[in-house]
């Protein structure tokens, strides 16, 4: 049962990259806004958003309901502890020696005298956590999103970011665990981490005009955010107004 | 003639304040009139708070130029009763997102970084929003207006406002047109101002 779904599951994975590829010869997507894959990015965002309100947002509720906030953030700090070795990889791969020295002795402080995760030891003691991923270091390495994504139950993602999927799974300890013990703590892992998405869908619901839309920007805007650690440079915030001031120039020639 | 030097020392002491007034200190301001604003949230109803920060938010923005770059090429393909429309439903907007999502108080403060030089005589304000679970950075890109300093952009938690709403805008605009445009807009105006600051706890 479980081997036909994650079959399936696979699959479908393949045949959205495979379509990905049959289209990437067609579409320029130099101009910033380019999404060639809405068409089959859109129903995908219609499926996992109907599936999100229907199933897991109640599902989110209801726990949030039942489980005191300390309760919430010991499950949160466990299960970014068991991320943590793809975190350490993505220093080393990013050429951040020292980070990934720090992040080796917080994952080890955590997972020992932080009880396998659940507590936080590491940045009481200043060793703060960080957000690295094999998305993120190939942005580091120059590659661009080449296309945004909607994958089917994870949600928004790119062709720089799918990569990722198997150097996570490969580093999570959970993945080396019979199905009985991983299939309840995934269970528990994915409701946990709906619940701490609830203000930003939220926060989403009540700004977005065109959600799908919406979504994308914030993903984009994000990972970009992510592959400079916080710090994009102005450029980033430059390139916008000289598109800007560009297009009103050719606007104002063809006017005038 | 003493009534002349008085006006001419007035004007004077009148544009020497706006120069004075830093890019950082327009952005202070607004911080400032958006803890108290929290502060009194459990006091004061939705629309009181909303004629507290009004002022501040139309001093401290500059919504015709955010307009402009948020509608990019299709800016200039509307009349000047749409433009002004646009405007006018841009800045309600703003306003009514401010009240309606700093809306509690439980110890926040807002922190100055520094600042950054950028193109055309913008600056960058950096700071960053101090919770008790996290810092989040708030960016603000700033440039000189005719009268005084004026924010242009909000980079919150990474995500740069100006983009967020360019994309989602123009695709409506192209899709539904400039009226559908409008009535959306308004309809999430209406949305925020239901809410109530009761049901966000």
């Amino acid at each position: 049962m479980n081997n036909n779904k994650r079959c399936s599951k696979q699959s479908f994975l393949m045949w959205h990259v495979f379509l990905l590829f049959l289209t990437l010869g067609l579409t320029d997507t130099v101009f910033a806004e380019a999404d060639p894959l809405e068409s089959i990015n859109r129903p995908i965002y219609n499926f996992n958003d109907a599936l999100d309100r229907h199933v897991m947002q109640p599902i989110a509720r209801g726990y949030t309901k039942i489980t005191p906030e300390p309760v919430r953030d010991r499950i949160t700090n466990f299960f970014n502890n068991l991320t943590y070795l793809n975190v350490i990889l993505n220093d080393f791969l990013q050429g951040k020696f020292h980070q990934g020295i720090d992040d080796s002795a917080r994952f080890f402080i955590n997972s020992t005298v932080g009880l396998g995760g659940l507590f936080d030891p590491a940045s009481t003691g200043g060793l703060v956590q960080h957000n690295e991923d094999f998305g993120q270091t190939l942005g580091v390495w120059g590659m661009d999103e080449v296309a945004y994504l909607v994958l089917p139950l994870l949600g928004p993602s790119s062709v720089r970011d799918v990569p990722d999927l198997a150097t996570s799974t490969a580093l999570n300890p959970l993945t080396y665990f019979t199905f009985a013990i991983a299939a309840p703590i995934s269970a528990v892992n994915i409701v946990n981490s709906r619940a701490n998405l609830l203000e930003a869908t939220e926060f989403r619901d009540e700004a977005a005009l065109d959600p799908y839309v919406f979504t994308r920007e914030a993903y984009r805007q994000h990972r970009i955010s992510l592959i400079y650690d916080g710090n994009p440079p102005t450029q980033e915030l430059e390139d916008f107004f000289d598109d800007e001031e560009d297009a009103l120039e050719e606007d104002t020639l063809i006017i005038e | 003639m003493k009534k002349l030097l008085l006006c001419l020392m007035l004007i004077f002491n009148f544009q020497n304040s706006i120069a004075d007034e830093t890019p950082e200190a327009v952005v202070n301001h607004l911080h400032e009139s958006l803890i108290v604003v929290m502060k009194k949230s459990g006091e004061l109803d939705f629309d009181a708070r909303y004629r507290i920060l009004e002022p501040v938010v139309l001093e401290s923005f500059d919504f015709e130029t955010i307009s402009r770059l948020v509608l990019g090429r299709s800016w200039k393909k509307l009349n000047d009763d749409q433009k002004k429309q646009f405007i006018d439903i841009l800045s309600r907007l703003s306003i009514t997102s401010y009240v309606s999502r700093f809306d509690g108080y439980s110890g926040e403060k807002f922190e100055y970084l520094g600042d950054e030089n950028m193109k055309k005589g913008r600056v960058l304000v950096k700071t960053q929003l101090i919770t008790s679970e996290r810092q989040i950075p708030f960016n603000y890109v700033l440039h000189p207006a005719a009268d005084k300093w004026r924010i242009i952009n909000v980079i919150a938690d990474g995500i740069s406002d100006l983009s967020l709403r360019r994309a989602e805008y123009t695709r409506t605009l192209k899709t539904d047109g400039f009226d559908k445009l409008v009535e959306k807009l308004l309809e999430k105006i209406k949305g925020m101002e239901e809410k109530g600051p009761d049901d966000t706890a």
